[in-house]
């Protein structure tokens, strides 16, 4: 039986998980990009993304590109794995596996 | 325990779905849509040219080419150092895609001077269908329905065009309606899914 996440499940933090997830296990967003895809403010994003690194699902790198400042997201193996069973959970739920 | 009911649940899984397939989308947007209205513009211009001024036509083509495909490379080194998504996995991809482009290039040239006799307007055909397969095969690969759409509509149109009118007025067909069938696709993409 797959695990329900309470974390992800926010409607916030479920949106900035399955962003992350869509993309190769080794993509680094920006935090820009992912501000604008998602329509959020920098608070809203910021907070929810710290509550995400907490829980170890993913991790933030600070670094500069064209001597600008820039933060890049990426998600953790565990993230993954936890949005995975997340997904699975409600799909379960739904009798669909 | 939060006890979810099964809408939620569905709810849920349709936000996932519809947020996995916005980003995916919007990666694919800035070089799917250059690469569309580039095109196009590349085919309103030395067709229409072409027809303007015929005997012009190898260079006609020489320039529009060095043209597009140097403004392309630009605008992709452009995107790939803003880096607002960093992946090897995708670096890899864009090559293969690049080399993917460089092969149907350079057969679309050895399909051009293996068939010297044929009609010009025969051989803008070939060349036309050559490069809406490529468009096919990209959006199987890359599971783009838009680009098979646009590859099969566009050769449909071109054949249609060569068998209906003049081989000249054939050169304005494309100019209209290739190179329109390219550019408004790359339109709405740009506008659509960012």
């Amino acid at each position: 039986m797959a695990a329900f996440n309470e974390l992800i499940h926010q409607t916030v933090r479920l949106r900035i998980m399955s962003a992350l997830a869509s993309l190769s296990e080794d993509a680094k967003v920006d935090f820009t990009y992912l501000k604008k895809l998602l329509a959020l403010s920098d608070g809203n994003l910021g907070a929810h993304l710290l509550k995400l690194e907490e829980a170890a699902y993913l991790t933030q790198e600070k670094t500069f590109v064209d001597r600008k400042p820039r933060t890049y997201l990426q998600l953790t193996q565990e993230g993954r794995k936890a949005f995975l069973e997340h997904v699975a959970a409600l799909r379960e739920l739904l009798g669909e596996e | 325990m939060h006890h979810l009911s099964p809408d939620e649940a569905r709810q849920a899984l349709a936000d996932i779905d519809h947020i996995t397939r916005q980003t995916r989308r919007a990666l694919a947007a800035g070089s799917l849509s250059t690469g569309l209205m580039t095109g196009g513009i590349m085919w309103m211009l030395g067709y229409s040219l072409t027809f303007l001024f015929p005997a012009k036509a190898d260079w006609i083509w020489l320039a529009v080419a060095i043209l597009g495909f140097g403004y392309m490379a630009v605008d992709g080194y452009g995107r790939y150092r803003q880096g607002m998504v960093r992946s090897a996995a995708s670096n890899q991809l864009h090559a293969q895609v690049f080399a993917f482009w460089g092969a149907v290039l350079g057969y679309v040239l050895i399909l051009c001077l293996m068939f010297p006799r044929l009609h010009w307007a025969d051989r803008q055909l070939l060349i036309v269908a050559m490069l809406m397969l490529a468009y096919v095969l990209m959006g199987i690969w890359l599971r783009t329905p838009l680009l098979v759409i646009v590859g099969v509509l566009v050769t449909l149109v071109a054949w249609a065009g060569r068998v209906l009118l003049t081989p000249y007025h054939f050169l304005l067909w494309m100019a209209i309606f290739g190179g329109g069938g390219l550019f408004l696709p790359g339109l709405y993409v740009k506008l659509r899914w960012k």
